[in-house]
């Protein structure tokens, strides 16, 4: 009898050992843009399953989608832009910056040269297409605090990104704000007649990782996310051109337009203030500008951010003093 | 219709409206964005009631719709009937006619979009495609299904081919043309709304709900589907009474 609870009890053992080496499944939302650089990096390298986790990848077309899927709790994991996230803090959400793992500088205005557009103080009096509540309109609306205009200096046409390169190149609009590969498509369609105007200093998106409660729950997964992350950042910086020649063919950009906006990308894991500011400036902005968030407090964007994750697996990469 | 009856509808949706509010704006059983509390809907579509913008859109995307539907009833039935009364080019049309039928309207979004611009013509396109092929198909067939005992008798008596028509085969197609127009009517409607969204516009039901979406504004985005409903439901109802008011004959011996 003795023996039989030995080995029943050996037995019990045994196959809990092996449940805890099994990799633990995530899902993970990804736009196919250069936001999702690191996670496609970390795919590729294979570093998720060094560090014993099952990625299964939701890829969409924008981090919008991302943000639904985290709130559906169909996703546990999103790399997306930080501006959805900006629009529910007004809301109030569950979802949980992790990290922020670079700056985006693909947002430009692109336009007609033969439309008198050469600058962007031109703009006044034409036909500019955005997409509202994404980082094309709060590029528009940084663009037009720094010529002196208002939306109501031009005609802000609100227009599907696919349909952005045809309309200009129909001269339907005179030109638009988009993110790429939209910019680089209509200069490929345009050719010397288009023009690309694009201020570093204007405004660059952050790319973030945002989580639900339910996988914050998991602590030890969270980790093991970010540090795969972690070393896919560090791959980008030691073998920059494989990830470029990598990156321009799973995303689909223009390898060499990619490689001219390079050195304007950054990627590091962090998490510090300009992060917070950057959320603020465009909470500013929506307020100032959308009717459904008018006289809305600003959210104090701290209480979104957790850095419990990052602060157990790289604490220099927190920002001193900031976070308790 | 007994006063218990007609309210039998308006009870449906108050028992609806009721299962918001508890498990809403009482219970918060649902992530508010996903489904907001009810009231908050309320006061969202009081405050586009009172600045206007609500009646801008719902004149704009009704103006799309009308024009686009308006033509495809027009044209649809009129090569419907004619299509109808020479059944040997039906048989030659027949089959691209149901091929185009065939590819989901959506599908020609970008096409539309190349042809006609980011414009109205490319949304009132969209909302003229699906009504003028439901209606040729209806109105075809409806001809072609006349009674030919009600048209020889009519000939017998001397009525020439004009006559024949008019008293007979065209009368005799009215409800199949009405079954497309119930069926094109909220199609149509349906296709204009989804254009705005993806093709873009300043004004209109469809930009205003995708704006929504795109903000997480949800309180706004039920808001404005409230509206799209009402309308969708107002434009079934009217058809039906028109087709009762005009074909108050059909389904009697």
């Amino acid at each position: 009898m003795k023996i039989q609870l030995i080995l029943l009890v050996s037995l019990f053992l045994v196959s809990l050992s092996a449940q805890a080496q099994e990799p633990k499944t995530l899902m993970f939302c990804r736009p196919n843009n250069a936001v999702s650089a690191l996670a496609y990096i970390a795919e590729q390298q294979g570093y998720f399953r060094d560090e014993g986790l099952n990625v299964i990848f939701l890829t969409t077309t924008n981090g919008k989608i991302c943000q639904d899927d985290l709130i559906a709790g169909k996703a546990d994991v999103a790399a997306y832009a930080e501006v959805p996230l900006n629009y529910i803090a007004f809301t109030g959400t569950t979802l949980k910056i992790i990290a922020q793992t670079g700056i985006n500088p693909e947002t430009a205005l692109v336009a007609r040269q033969d439309k008198g557009i050469r600058d962007e103080k031109d703009i006044k009096g034409k036909s500019i297409a955005y997409l509202p509540g994404t980082v094309s309109y709060i590029y528009l609306a940084h663009l037009l605090e720094k010529t002196g205009l208002s939306l109501r200096d031009i005609h802000a046409v609100p227009l599907q990104p696919p349909a952005m390169p045809e309309a200009l190149q129909g001269g339907m609009i005179d030109g638009f704000v988009m993110w790429q590969p939209w910019g680089d498509e209509a200069i490929k369609n345009l050719g010397s007649n288009a023009i690309r105007l694009y201020d570093p200093k204007l405004y660059n998106y952050a790319s973030i990782i945002a989580i639900t409660q339910k996988f914050a729950d998991r602590p030890r997964d969270v980790e093991a996310l970010l540090r795969a992350l972690l070393k896919s950042e560090s791959y980008l910086h030691t073998h920059t051109k494989e990830a470029i020649t990598f990156l321009a063919n799973v995303i689909k950009f223009d390898q060499g337009a990619l490689e001219r906006d390079w050195p304007h990308y950054e990627y590091k894991i962090k998490l510090d203030n300009s992060l917070i500011t950057l959320m603020e400036n465009n909470a500013h902005y929506i307020v100032r500008d959308d009717p459904n968030f008018k006289d809305k407090a600003i959210p104090n964007f701290k209480t979104i951010i957790d850095p419990t994750f990052l602060r157990a697996v790289a604490p220099e990469r927190l920002e001193q003093g900031l976070f308790k | 219709m007994t006063h218990s009856r007609r309210a039998e509808p308006l009870l449906g949706f108050l028992v609806l409206a009721a299962l918001w509010l508890i498990a809403v704006d009482v219970f918060r059983l649902v992530d508010p964005l996903l489904l907001p509390p009810l009231c908050d809907v309320i006061l969202r579509l009081v405050e586009l009631i009172t600045n206007g913008s609500l009646t801008r859109d719902i004149a704009a995307t009704l103006a799309r719709w009308i024009q686009g539907f308006g033509l495809g009833i027009f044209l649809g039935t009129s090569l419907g009937l004619l299509l109808g009364i020479m059944p040997r080019i039906y048989r030659i049309v027949g089959g691209p006619l149901d091929f185009f039928r065939g590819i989901p309207v959506t599908a020609i979004f970008p096409l539309f979009l190349m042809i006609f611009g980011i414009g109205d013509a490319s949304k009132i396109a969209m909302a003229f495609l699906p009504t003028f092929l439901l209606m040729i198909i209806n109105a075809s067939y409806g001809v072609i299904h006349t009674s030919p005992e009600r048209r020889r008798a009519l000939q017998i008596f001397g009525a020439n081919r004009i006559q024949v028509f008019y008293h007979v085969v065209f009368f005799e197609a009215l409800p199949q043309i009405f079954i497309g127009v119930r069926l094109s009517v909220s199609l149509s409607l349906m296709v204009t709304v989804v254009s705005e969204m993806f093709i873009g516009t300043d004004t209109g039901l469809g930009q205003r709900i995708y704006d929504s979406y795109l903000t997480s504004s949800v309180s706004t985005l039920y808001a404005y589907l409230l509206v799209l409903g009402l309308i969708g439901y107002g434009l079934n109802k009217a058809s039906v009474y028109l087709e009762k008011r005009t074909i108050f004959w059909a389904g009697r011996a």
